[in-house]
């Protein structure tokens, strides 16, 4: 297997880290007319760790074509999600000591965004076409979960209890580790077994 | 009959407090710093700490070490004592107050020492020039109206007649910092943020970005062999950069007053703000000076802690310390006077208790205002918050200091 040409993928790692820094800079610096609620010590971790699976879940996969264009097999492009995850590190581990969350959380996080972006790069790499359910199922998991919680806890209207081991953004703040190590155990496998498949092209 | 000595014996191990004495008196001034006089005796060896528990919730200690046999006198600052602990002798504080309008302490020196009779108005107090000595400078005396010394600080006063006009010319309690300032909590830094950790976050942030565009996008774009090597680098600064972030959860804001009577020496009140971004159950800080918790009300505190204290500095042990509830301390010390130069950023001028300008209105000055008396000027230096490095503590992230207060009175 080709080991990936790291250098090649600058405009992915420039995503990344401008992303997660542009985003820190817009909470940090003042430049809106008032300070973010979420941007306080006490969520900050929550806030670095969210702008991570959102950036997995909806940016990651559409790179994840022309890194195979490359050459690249499949199961090598987690490669990549490692050198994001060591990029982002310093930006978590400084989250981390504002908001004084111990290295168990930090380890749960960092494992569901490398989950994620495997199931990502997986249904990316094995199933293109399918990438429009893909966002459509990122979205409801993600937003309409919460929300649906969040009306059943204002209003009394019924949801699903299970929706925390579903929600992606929800399961990595939860307080209970559970459902975050529960989504990182379905998910990553999820994508390892996408990655794992035989392409299309080989099978044909 | 053995065993019965023996226990008779380990009874008596320890120290035992023989005598306590207030040096200012039998007053209660529960706000200000009341010194002790503690004299132990031991009939074995002892080593440990002589504690004072205030009724404010908190303990002030010092360590003794005493040879068997031997007496030992020791002064301690006290805060409205309840009790004085050494090993396991406990001495509960009388509360049989005097309350005189005026409290003089005398320098035991002068010759007519002996002659001054207290009357309900007027306490007159002996105090030995070696307790004068390691209690004045301190700050330690401030609950005394005047104090009558043969030479040195304090109010020379040679004859019996030069301390009759002294005691004339009084007029009202010089004021100094007090162990309740409600006023001075309104002027208590917002929680947050610990302001080291925001600004490194900042900072890293954008070089991080800054050199990783550099990095990838130039140097790796132009050189492509260096490409691996540019990825690495830009790891790497991300690794140094969570080395050099301020881990510590504790900040400390501080504050310079200096108040120029119109004779004698200059102080300086100087107060610290101690804040904490994340729960620390146990903190520790030293500060270069005797401080006194200061708190918003009567209260006190429901957490215990300890002052320890040296003939130098203080520190603070086992402080509790949660997000949004600082700690406030503060202490005195004598100061060569020196007007801060540059123009003020804020100044007020006090004729006859009236405060003159629109700056009259801050909470600065409202703060410290009593400092001004009836005459005097106050003014904020200018400029912004200054980095300090005076408070030590292994959780300290950050001290800075605002700018400095200055006060003249005039007579």
């Amino acid at each position: 297997m080709r080991f990936p040409p790291l250098q090649k993928s600058a405009a992915l790692h420039l995503a990344w880290i401008g992303g997660l820094c542009g985003a820190v800079i817009l909470m940090l610096a003042d430049f809106l007319p008032y300070r973010l609620p979420f941007a306080g010590p006490d969520g900050f971790f929550a806030a670095v760790l969210s702008l991570e699976l959102f950036f997995v879940l909806l940016v990651w996969p559409l790179f994840v074509p022309s890194l195979l264009r490359e050459g690249i097999p499949a199961p090598m492009v987690l490669i990549e999600v490692a050198v994001l995850l060591l990029f982002g590190l310093p930006l978590v581990l400084i989250a981390a000591n504002v908001t004084g969350v111990d290295a168990g959380s930090v380890l749960r996080g960092q494992v569901l965004v490398a989950a994620l972006a495997a199931l990502g790069a997986g249904v990316a790499a094995r199933f293109r076409p399918a990438l429009p359910w893909y966002y459509l199922a990122a979205f409801w998991l993600s937003a309409a979960h919460p929300f649906w919680a969040f009306l059943g806890d204002q209003m009394g209207a019924a949801s699903p209890r299970i929706s925390v081991y579903l929600s992606p953004f929800w399961g990595a703040v939860a307080r209970d580790a559970s459902p975050a190590w529960v989504q990182a155990a379905v998910y990553g496998l999820g994508g390892v077994a996408l990655l794992a498949l035989p392409s299309r092209k080989a099978a044909a | 009959m053995t065993a019965v000595l023996a226990l008779l014996l380990a009874l008596q191990s320890g120290p035992q407090i023989e005598k306590v004495e207030r040096l200012v008196g039998n007053v209660n001034r529960p706000l200000l710093w009341t010194p002790l006089k503690v004299t132990l005796t031991s009939a074995t060896d002892f080593s440990g700490d002589v504690v004072v528990r205030s009724r404010f919730g908190f303990s002030i200690a010092r360590a003794v070490t005493l040879k068997a046999g031997n007496h030992e006198s020791i002064l301690l600052p006290a805060l409205d004592p309840d009790e004085i602990v050494a090993g396991k002798a406990t001495f509960k504080m009388p509360k049989d107050f005097v309350r005189p309008d005026r409290i003089v302490l005398v320098d035991a020196r002068l010759p007519y020492a002996g002659d001054l009779v207290s009357t309900n108005q007027v306490l007159y107090q002996k105090i030995s020039a070696e307790d004068l000595e390691k209690t004045l400078p301190r700050g330690l005396l401030e609950a005394a109206d005047l104090v009558l010394v043969k030479e040195g600080p304090g109010t020379l006063a040679a004859t019996r007649e030069d301390a009759e006009r002294a005691l004339g010319a009084l007029k009202e309690h010089a004021p100094s910092l007090e162990a309740v300032d409600g006023p001075l909590w309104m002027q208590a830094p917002p929680s947050g943020w610990v302001p080291a950790k925001r600004a490194w976050t900042l900072f890293f942030a954008t070089m991080y970005v800054f050199a990783a565009f550099v990095a990838l996008a130039v140097i790796a774009k132009r050189f492509p062999k260096f490409g691996l090597a540019c990825t690495g680098a830009v790891a790497l600064l991300g690794v140094v950069g969570y080395w050099q972030f301020p881990r510590g959860q504790a900040w400390v804001v501080g504050q310079a007053v200096t108040v120029v009577p119109p004779a004698g020496a200059a102080s300086e009140q100087r107060t610290w703000f101690v804040h904490c971004a994340k729960e620390i159950p146990a903190a520790t800080f030293e500060f270069p000076r005797l401080v006194k918790p200061i708190f918003p009300t009567m209260g006190g505190t429901d957490d215990p802690f300890t002052l320890r204290v040296n003939d130098r500095g203080s520190s603070v042990e086992g402080l509790l310390l949660r997000p949004g509830r600082p700690a406030c301390f503060g202490g005195v010390e004598s100061v060569a006077a020196s007007e801060p130069s540059g123009t003020p950023a804020l100044s007020v001028l006090v004729k006859g208790g009236e405060p003159e300008g629109l700056a009259a209105g801050s909470d600065d000055f409202k703060t410290w205002k009593r400092f001004v008396g009836r005459d005097g000027r106050f003014s904020v230096a200018g400029g912004g918050d200054r980095p300090a490095g005076r408070v030590k503590s292994s959780d300290l992230a950050d001290e800075h200091e605002r700018p400095p207060i200055f006060i003249r009175t005039q007579p």
